[in-house]
């Protein structure tokens, strides 16, 4: 036995150890032998640390797929099981952990599509319709979780996970939440990723901006530093490269682009009660469209569009093709979330990526946090009519370890990291990424979320619609020069929001919602930290 | 009395040989029903039902995902007429179909005619060049039309520059003052075989006794141009004119890839308008609207009806129009 002190790192590593025992043993059946004593310190020295509650558990690395009995019963007999994302990143994990699964339990098929949102809003509800939905499936946009259940699309879990109460308190605080996924006190899917992803973070290539005489990561940005930085760059391109570049045909940019660069500042708004992003500061109730922030973050784009420093054609180009273009060196900035890494990794090997913190007014690293509501990210729903409900409960549990997180993160981490912080390691070999995914953390905290205080609030989401034009829609229009006047626009958007908010709450009253505008204020939302239960209890009338 | 009942003996033995008739008459036809029969089933399906079923829908409030469906009477329709957007595109559709129509058409006429003549060794190819982008995918042209058009390093730009007819690149697909216009142009490109392919069956029709009886008369190229080819050809043209026109209002995928309908609605036409509003749009806030985006749609299909019944009636008087000279 060695007498040297346990590092910092051993201590994490020996952390997830302890964690990973405990969660193992949660999904575990009854019979199987639960560790009772702590692994010794060479074991958590091992590199593959993970300690075995089974013997098929110590085949497996840490990042591997590892398939091994939960508490769940699967079916004896030859069946066949489906599941439908949207695929991406998720596929390429979906299709190694069908292989491993398929593999273990010959007697199961898996099946596995990956389809673009559009087809998912086909398929879903049609599948549903006759009967032969995927057994495990995402919701379309637009349709909410309550809204699915309502129809009867989707089914809870808790008959199938035994120790699903075990399983679930391995999850970090306020993972499962009335509302988001627990719907009646029913638990109605695993949050097995995080939803605290930044969609703008400064990704920037490393010779340019060094060429430009810039510094993001030793000193972050100020809004002046982002602009004349991006003009620089573009000067130096000579036409070649330019200074900045993003989807300008993909709406949703839009609203994030200018939604984050304002809340970073400190001008507050919220994620919905079904987790689409939403603009009302909820410390007052009201939308954050005039607020100064938001208007100086437009400015500020503008601005940048009439230097010249936008990559000609953005306004035509796709997230995709913007990340593409990035990659090629075609410009050098761009504010998009760290899933581009992956990419480029694999598509541009040689670029010489780096990532910054948003540019804020301040700069310095100084900023005011972002905001994600509680209860993760959740992706995946058991069908109502599935015939092996017990598969897409024994995914879940597999999903739902830390063993179970690794080895999503090894594969999707970078992008779509789970929910267990502490299984973050695996997400990258380069510590540059795995810096870049704690700062991504770091600028997060748990909001308020609308659901949790008053559940009958997602009766209002399912009345409201998009006013046409949309701010996205007004923004894209005000770069494009077909709208001028940023503070007259903003006033036309806030002023139909209001009105639509207004209508949607009428309307769920209407048909007997409890609801009122009040809900949306919480007075007590201290924006530095996260909100807690205690905070929801203080509130409550 | 007797006279009366001959009378109904005689309208009864007509009635039996008008259905033995009609029965022997489908029975005779037997092999064209069943012929027909595999087309009618699938129109019926895929065509007529869904037809039918978005009148229905027309008049619900309906997401098109869930069960809760609200009969709403004409309200979709009285909601429709109070929306910019609606018109908007509504115009849009038919600004792109009288753009796009007369100069697709004289141009495929004008290649028709030059691959039509006999001593051009080449026209197999270049009728297959051109008819090339006809059979390609309509999405996958737009991709590629988004690189080719590009600001950035995009070949056309390339070309203007060099040229020294620009300075600056041309954002074709982004700047608002410029987008429609490209996309009519790459529509215009795209699908310029289809109308080149009837004017050649039209401009083959025609007997080369006639053209070879006016060059006797000493008649020149324009000469034949004006008097035997065009006169010959008018009936065709009104088909040809009504499918380009038709053609010419279904450009969902081509505008889809290459704009959205963007910038900023700019080049946002009825398909691409019905689709947004059916689907909930690319923010994925609120429901999606079917049972309104059917009464676009409803809406939509009677304007065109109603121009593919004028058409109709501009064939028929042009047709007794050429009887009554014949006649003369």
């Amino acid at each position: 036995m060695s007498d040297q002190p346990i590092s910092r790192r051993e201590f994490l590593r020996l952390s997830a150890t302890l964690a990973a025992g405990s969660v193992l043993a949660a999904c575990a059946p009854a019979a199987t032998p639960v560790p009772t004593a702590a692994p010794t310190k060479a074991a958590a020295m091992s590199a593959t640390a993970v300690p075995a509650t089974t013997a098929a558990a110590m085949a497996c690395s840490k990042g591997d797929i590892c398939i091994k009995p939960t508490s769940v019963k699967l079916p004896k007999g030859a069946v066949t099981f489906r599941l439908l994302d949207s695929g991406d990143v998720k596929g390429v994990y979906w299709k190694k952990f069908f292989e491993l699964y398929q593999k273990s339990y010959p007697n199961i098929t898996c099946q596995y599509d990956g389809l673009g949102w559009n087809e998912i809003a086909k398929i879903v509800p049609l599948g549903v319709q006759n009967g032969n939905a995927h057994d495990c499936f995402s919701i379309p946009l637009g349709i909410s979780p309550a809204q699915a259940i309502q129809e009867g699309w989707i089914r809870p879990l808790d008959d199938l996970i035994p120790d699903l109460d075990k399983v679930k308190a391995a999850f970090p605080p306020m993972s499962f939440v009335e509302g988001i996924n627990m719907f009646g006190g029913k638990t109605y899917t695993f949050p097995l990723g995080t939803n605290q992803r930044s969609n703008t973070m400064l990704l920037f290539n490393q010779e340019q901006m060094q060429k430009a005489g810039y510094d993001p990561i030793g000193k972050p940005f100020t809004w002046d530093d982002f602009r004349a930085a991006a003009k620089k760059i573009t000067e130096q391109g000579a036409g070649k490269y330019f200074g900045i570049i993003d989807g300008g045909a993909q709406l949703p940019r839009w609203g994030f682009l200018i939604g984050d660069l304002m809340r970073l500042n400190g001008g507050v708004s919220y994620v919905n009660a079904t987790g689409a992003e939403g603009f009302l500061d909820l410390r007052k109730g009201e939308y954050i469209f005039t607020n100064d922030n938001y208007i100086g973050a437009i400015e500020l784009l503008l601005a940048m569009k009439a230097d010249g420093s936008f990559f000609p054609g953005f306004m035509s180009l796709n997230a995709l093709q913007a990340r593409a273009n990035m990659g090629q060196g075609n410009a050098g900035m761009m504010l998009q979330g760290l899933w581009c890494i992956d990419t480029w990794r694999a598509e541009n090997p040689n670029f010489k990526y780096a990532v910054a913190l948003t540019p804020t007014q301040k700069g310095g690293g100084t900023y005011s946090p972002l905001h994600a509501s509680a209860g993760g990210n959740v992706e995946w729903w058991l069908y109502a009519k599935s015939k092996v409900p017990e598969i897409v409960a024994d995914i879940f549990c597999l999903r739902g370890t830390l063993e179970g997180q690794y080895a999503w993160n090894k594969i999707a981490g970078l992008g779509n990291p789970g929910i267990f912080p502490q299984a973050i390691e695996t997400a990258s070999d380069i510590p540059s990424d795995l810096k870049s995914l704690e700062m991504q953390f770091k600028m997060f905290r748990v909001g308020p979320t609308l659901a949790v205080r008053n559940p009958d609030i997602v009766k209002v989401d399912l009345e409201r619609k998009a006013p046409t034009p949309s701010v996205e829609q007004v923004i894209q229009g005000l770069m494009s020069g077909q709208i001028t006047g940023v503070k007259q626009a903003m006033q036309g958007v806030k002023d139909a929001y209001d009105k639509e908010l207004d209508r949607a709450l009428k309307a769920a009253k209407d048909k007997g919602a409890n609801v009122s505008r009040d809900d949306y204020v919480f007075p007590n939302w201290d924006l530095t930290k996260d909100y807690t239960e205690a905070d929801y209890k203080a509130i409550k009338k | 009395m007797e006279a009366k009942l001959r009378i109904a003996r005689r309208a009864s033995a007509t009635t039996e040989q008008k259905k033995s008739s009609w029965v022997r008459q489908l029975w005779d036809r037997r092999w064209c029903y069943l012929f027909a029969a595999p087309s009618l089933i699938l129109a019926t399906m895929f065509t007529f039902y869904p037809i039918v079923s978005s009148w229905y829908f027309s008049l619900l409030q309906w997401s098109g995902f869930t069960a809760d469906k609200t009969f709403v009477g004409l309200a979709n329709y009285a909601e429709l007429i109070q929306d910019k957007y609606f018109w908007d595109a509504f115009l849009r559709s038919f600004q792109f179909m009288i753009v796009a129509v007369p100069i697709q058409l004289i141009l495929a006429l004008l290649i028709a005619i030059v691959l039509n003549d006999q001593a051009l060794k080449l026209s197999p190819l270049f009728r297959t060049m051109i008819f090339l982008p006809v059979v390609t995918t309509a999405a996958i042209v737009g991709m590629l039309m988004t690189l080719i058009l590009s600001p950035f390093n995009g070949p056309i730009n390339g070309v203007l520059r060099d040229l020294h007819l620009i300075t600056q690149p041309i954002d074709f697909l982004g700047d608002p003052q410029t987008t429609l216009w490209t996309v009519i142009a790459v529509f215009i490109w795209k699908w310029l075989g289809q109308p080149m392919i009837y004017w050649l069956a039209a401009l083959q029709t025609i007997p080369r006794e006639l053209y070879e009886a006016a060059k006797v008369d000493g008649a020149g190229w324009w000469r034949q141009l004006w008097n035997i080819t065009l006169p010959l050809i008018v009936p065709f043209a009104i088909v040809i004119i009504l499918v380009t026109a038709v053609g010419a209002l279904h450009v969902f995928p081509l505008i889809q890839t290459l704009t959205g309908g963007g910038p900023f609605f700019a080049t946002e036409v009825m398909e691409v308008y019905i689709y947004r509003v059916a689907f909930g749009g690319e923010t994925g806030m609120g429901t999606p609207r079917l049972g309104y985006a059917s009464a676009a749609g409803v809406f939509f299909g009677v304007a065109v009806m109603i121009l593919a019944l004028f058409q109709a009636w501009g064939a028929r008087s042009l047709r007794d129009f050429r009887s009554d000279l014949q006649s003369v």
